[in-house]
């Protein structure tokens, strides 16, 4: 018993449990949830997203937090919609896409280490500047299209779930061996806890501040492109949802939004369960007005219970 | 040093502490306020542009004195948008027409202001959440409420409340709302509870080792930010004739903006309101120089970063040539 109750107290548990008992009572209650179609879609969309969340993760653990998810998803996007369009070959406009949203990551970290600029506001301006970007560079109209082969990456099924699913597992799989098994993910951590600490143990910030941002850029921007690849074309605000949605999925995921605590498997379920929760929303057909409601309760719920500062004073 | 940076610098050393903190504020904004000038010269031959003027400036430098408020006690408000929107409907719903019905309704949408903080203040610090995220998550539910308050664009103002707004009495309303508040600031700034506001925005453990009360004041603070958010709801739906639950999106990241333009410093404790006032007013014009330019509206979004990301860079950069002074 009291080792159940250890256990539970592990709020990454804690997650894949939830995560568990959703689906079970989704599965029997709602038509159509037990489905193996549902669940491969469920599935292929906590897998588009879950890129960008794997990144969030990371600076979150490392104590920062990045707004410029949605925009740089967005820019991922449209920057490999834009070179298919141009009639570049497809690995070229993958590469192109993916070296624009590290680019964005790189700036993310040239502003908060050199500059001292919180890392909300220089990644609240980020978003602001890639959003103004695209919009003077496509004129509202991004290019659509992007040809069989991309398609079949996000949405092809050789293997009973999507090719979009397994290249997640693949990230995840990679990034978790980072995290847990290298000095890479211990000094992310030690960052996230105390920074002048990990500086004054001789891990070097600054170098760390580049790659985990350049990291989320990565991430999100894997994201944006398999978008693309999944509805075969694109728009300027793909992207949105995704800013409340990636740090929801890491805070359901059991990860201390103050940095330098929790599992990083706890992505996994973190986005899995906030896909399934939005499904709910989806199919209860309620308004948008209860919906914005309800998943502003949710994460301050979900903060309440597992997420608070150590007791002050 | 010649004569005349001499003469400069002792007339700095002069000025009471809390303009020369501001004095590159002081510095921009005239600028600014020169450029306002060349751009628009009507404003020095007619009186009468005074009232569009002040309803242009007047909801973004209420939204940075809410702003500024949450920055002093060492947080952000990123639900400010959302919740500005909420307010803007209730004034809507609430208001009714002659002088007891506006006079409740803005009452009624005030009170909403200040029970939108004191909610947000409460979660803040019995939750003990960081500010950051928990506004993030309000402005989710803020959102969705005014979404339920009104639908889409609507509700009812009075016209004479509008009208008294836009063009009534001798001198400007909006700018004497601001005027009336800096005032009231000034008076709160000395009582205990505006010196504890700066205290535990600038270290609030100490604070709570000497005594004060931390979870009170950050509460209180948040309160007095919704109220100032309130006004600037009222000044905008005067502006607009109606309540709109989404009108408040393009304020969150611009009171961020104004505000650090005005001088406050995201770690808290530092910063004027009147700086607040400045900031959003020079804002304001760094966007009507664009207008005037031809720049496509597009181009405002990367503006708003490059401000953003420029006015704390500076900042930085001038702390570490002034050997560490400063900033």
């Amino acid at each position: 018993m009291r080792r159940c109750r250890e256990w539970l107290k592990d709020t990454t548990n804690l997650a894949y449990l939830t995560m568990m008992l959703v689906w079970l009572i989704t599965s029997v209650t709602i038509k159509g949830f037990a489905r193996l179609g549902h669940n491969v879609s469920t599935l292929q969309t906590a897998a588009l997203m879950g890129f960008a969340v794997l990144g969030q993760a990371i600076v979150v653990i490392s104590g920062g937090i990045d707004m410029s998810v949605s925009e740089i998803i967005t820019l991922g996007s449209v920057t490999c919609a834009a070179c298919i369009k141009a009639g570049l070959p497809l690995p070229a406009a993958i590469v192109l896409a993916l070296f624009a949203c590290m680019t964005v990551g790189a700036f993310n970290a040239t502003s908060i280490v050199f500059l001292k600029v919180p890392p909300i506001i220089q990644t609240i301006a980020a978003g602001c500047i890639i959003e103004g970007t695209l919009l003077v560079l496509t004129n509202g109209t991004p290019p659509a299209g992007c040809g069989p082969v991309l398609s079949w990456m996000s949405k092809g099924k050789p293997l009973v779930v999507t090719n979009a699913f397994w290249i997640w597992m693949a990230m995840y799989g990679l990034l978790w061996w980072l995290m847990n098994r290298s000095k890479f993910g211990r000094y992310i951590y030690a960052i996230g806890t105390n920074v002048n600490t990990a500086r004054n143990s001789g891990v070097h910030v600054t170098k760390m501040h580049y790659m985990i941002y350049m990291l989320s850029g990565l991430c999100a921007g894997i994201s944006g492109i398999l978008m693309l690849g999944n509805i075969g074309s694109t728009y300027l605000t793909i992207g949105d949802p995704y800013q409340l949605y990636s740090i929801a999925s890491v805070v359901i995921g059991g990860i201390a939004i103050t940095g330098g605590r929790g599992k990083f498997s706890g992505v996994i379920a973190g986005t899995i369960l906030t896909v399934l929760i939005r499904d709910i929303l989806n199919v209860m057909s309620i308004s948008e007005a209860y919906r914005n409601i309800f998943q502003g309760l949710l994460v301050l719920g979900l903060l309440l219970t597992y997420g608070r500062e150590r007791k002050a004073g | 040093m010649n004569e005349r940076t001499k003469a400069i610098v002792s007339l700095k050393d002069r000025l009471p502490g809390q303009h020369k903190k501001l004095l590159s504020v002081y510095m921009t904004f005239f600028v600014f306020l020169a450029a306002e000038f060349i751009m628009d010269p009507l404003i020095l031959k007619s009186y009468s542009r005074m009232w569009p003027l002040s309803l242009q400036f007047a909801p973004l430098m209420l939204c940075a004195m809410s702003q500024g408020c949450i920055m002093l006690v060492g947080g952000i408000n990123l639900a400010l948008g959302a919740s500005l929107s909420l307010a803007t409907t209730i004034a809507a719903v609430t208001m009714f027409e002659g002088a007891a019905g506006t006079a409740g309704g803005v009452m009624v949408t005030l009170g909403a202001g200040m029970a939108i903080g004191l909610v947000m203040g409460l979660v803040v610090t019995f939750g003990r959440l960081p500010d950051i995220i928990v506004t993030l998550a309000f402005s989710y539910i803020w959102n969705g409420t005014a979404l339920l308050v009104l639908s889409k664009p609507g509700g009812h103002i009075p016209g004479a409340y509008s009208g008294f707004l836009q063009s009534g009495g001798a001198v400007p309303f909006a700018g004497i709302i601001i005027l009336l508040l800096l005032v009231l600031w000034k008076i709160v700034k000395n009582t205990r509870l505006g010196i504890n506001v700066y205290a535990i925005g600038g270290n609030a453990r100490a604070s709570f080792e000497s005594g004060i009360n931390v979870h009170l004041t950050k509460i209180l603070a948040y309160m007095i930010s919704g109220l100032f958010m309130a006004g600037a709801a009222l000044v905008l739906v005067g502006q607009t004739g109606c309540g709109d639950p989404t009108i408040g999106n393009a304020y969150g990241t611009k009171s961020i903006a104004a505000a650090i333009l005005g001088g406050y410093s995201f770690s808290g404790g530092i910063g004027q309101m009147k700086g607040a006032v400045l900031g959003a007013f020079i804002y304001i014009a760094i966007e009507n120089v664009l207008f005037f330019s031809g720049l496509s509206s597009f181009y405002q979004y990367i503006i708003q970063g490059a401000i953003l990301i420029a006015a704390i860079g500076l900042k930085v950069i001038s702390y570490y040539r002034g050997g560490g002074e400063g900033a």
